[in-house]
């Protein structure tokens, strides 16, 4: 049955005669429109028609020689007509509706979406500072006033809006890039080794180099000095500049123990139930025994809402605990090898950045005192050109050295 | 079955004329397999799970079929729908 005949009403007829389909030539002759008609055997049909229809339908029987019963009353008005005397439940009905528009006036759920470095509860804490919290009255809002106390609670955040829908406020927020550091030219550096190793390549952009292609390093070994001297002006500090590949060699180890515990849940359960009223709990339970040690806790919260559209402020709290024992397991030696080989590989990628790259590798691995032991040996090819302040000290001396070749200038 | 045609439906015919509209002749469109629907009847004359016999104005549709439901009718309309075999005239 359609929507529309819901809402009209309509009534299933059972007509009985020698000749029922001679009914339903004049119910259409008639204008009684009929849908649904099923024959139940040679005799008797069963048919819906509109509410309206079912006094004119009794009496046009007669004439078709059928007998007619109404089986079934269906839809909004008979089901009006059944509840009409019900006071108490148009009441109930009435004040519920009167609560859920009511409430949904107020906010009762608060979601923050857009934030990456900046926290939501700080964004939380600074929306309730400006009067966004769970229960405000959410006409009484500016978004506006909102933004200005909120963005400047929170210098990090560039853009911020409130956007409520029902009882569910929506806060957008985005923010600020950071300011790229600007390489500060007036700055004198040097550029040392990062690593230790054999240099194959090396671009000097700002200096002058302080080591040859093929000679060995150490870490921290100047590479490229900021102090370049003329033979006119003397010895000036620059900001140096410069890309130096190495080979490189590692050496890194991982540790792992072969034995570990693991939970084993015994299968006992409880449940406890507590009411959410806003802000204050109501715990619906007595002393369950349930210390926390040995029990893992799943907490759901059936919140009364229809999602996205409203919620209300009430919810039950379902807390499961389930507990278990632990248990001492081995691990597989291979298997525990082959992970740590993993992470070792991942690892170096890591340390070696962007431009650098792993040549070749290998890996050693023993067992002791309960555990794998993994070492991986690589050779790699990296940029160790590394960016060092000079000192004050190394600034004086260059002055000294200046003044020095002022006063004697034929040295 | 040899009928002798009406002055309206030969018009129609000569004219290239839609019969159902200047005839009153019953119009049938077969929906698939599951559904037909008549315009132009005068009535039902058969009903039942396997045949419904409509009347046209000089020919009578046996629809046959298997689960078949009288849907809706009107005084113009009428929908059967249900598993069709065939749709035969006389």
């Amino acid at each position: 049955m359609d929507i529309v005949s819901y809402l009209n009403g309509f009534v299933e007829i059972e007509a009985t005669g020698t000749r029922p389909q001679e009914l339903l030539n004049r119910c259409a002759r008639e204008g009684i429109r009929f849908r649904s008609c099923k024959t139940l055997d040679s005799y008797t049909i069963r048919f819906a028609i509109a509410r309206q229809d079912e006094k004119r339908l009794h009496s046009l029987a007669k004439y078709a020689g059928c007998e007619t019963k109404s089986i079934k009353r269906a839809g909004v008005p008979f089901f009006m007509f059944r509840i009409r005397g019900r006071l108490a439940l148009f009441a109930g009905l009435a004040l519920t509706l009167a609560v859920l528009l009511a409430s949904s006036l107020f906010i009762w759920e608060i979601e923050v979406t857009g934030n990456e470095t900046v926290s939501t509860a700080a964004i939380l804490n600074a929306l309730e500072d400006s009067g966004v919290q769970i229960g405000s009255f959410w006409p009484t809002f500016s978004s506006e006033q909102i933004q200005n106390l909120v963005l400047e609670e929170i210098p990090e955040l560039s853009f911020l809006t409130v956007n409520v829908f029902g009882s569910r406020a929506e806060v957008i927020v985005r923010e600020k890039t950071p300011i790229p550091e600007l390489l500060d030219e007036s700055q004198a550096t040097n550029i040392v080794a990062s690593s230790s190793g054999i240099i194959t390549e090396m671009f000097v952009y700002r200096g002058v180099a302080a080591v040859n292609l093929g000679q060995t390093v150490l870490a921290g070994e100047m590479l490229v000095s900021g102090a370049p001297e003329s033979e006119f002006a003397g010895i000036r500090t620059v900001h140096a500049s410069a890309v130096v590949n190495a080979r490189t060699w590692y050496e890194l180890t991982a540790v792992a123990p072969l034995e570990t515990t693991q939970k084993v849940y015994t299968g006992e359960t409880k449940t406890r139930l507590a009411l959410n009223l806003g802000d204050k709990r109501i715990n619906i339970y007595g002393s369950t025994g349930i210390s926390g040690a040995g029990y893992d806790k799943i907490t759901k919260e059936h919140a009364l809402a229809i999602s996205g559209v409203f919620r209300l402020p009430v919810a039950i709290v379902a807390e499961r605990y389930e507990r278990f024992d632990t248990v001492t397991v081995l691990l597989e030696e291979e298997a525990e090898k082959k992970r740590l080989e993993e992470y070792l590989y991942a690892e170096l990628l890591r340390r070696l950045g962007d431009d650098g790259e792993i040549i070749e590798h290998s890996f050693t691995w023993n067992v002791a005192h309960g555990a794998v032991y993994v070492t991986i040996h690589a050779e790699c090819l990296e940029n160790i050109a590394c960016e060092q302040i000079m000192t004050q000290e190394d600034l004086r001396a260059i002055e000294f050295a200046n003044e020095t070749r002022e006063e004697d200038p034929e040295e | 079955m040899d009928k002798k045609l009406t002055p309206l439906t030969e018009l129609a015919d000569k004219f290239d004329l839609p019969a159902d509209a200047l005839a009153g002749e019953p119009k049938v469109t077969i929906t698939g397999t599951r559904r037909v629907m008549i315009e132009n009847h005068k009535g039902l004359s058969e009903l039942s799970h396997e045949h419904i016999a409509v009347k046209g104005r000089h020919v009578t549709l046996h629809i046959r079929g298997e689960e078949l439901e009288l849907i809706a009718m009107t005084a113009g309309e009428v929908l059967i729908c249900g598993q069709i075999f065939s749709v035969e005239l006389e």
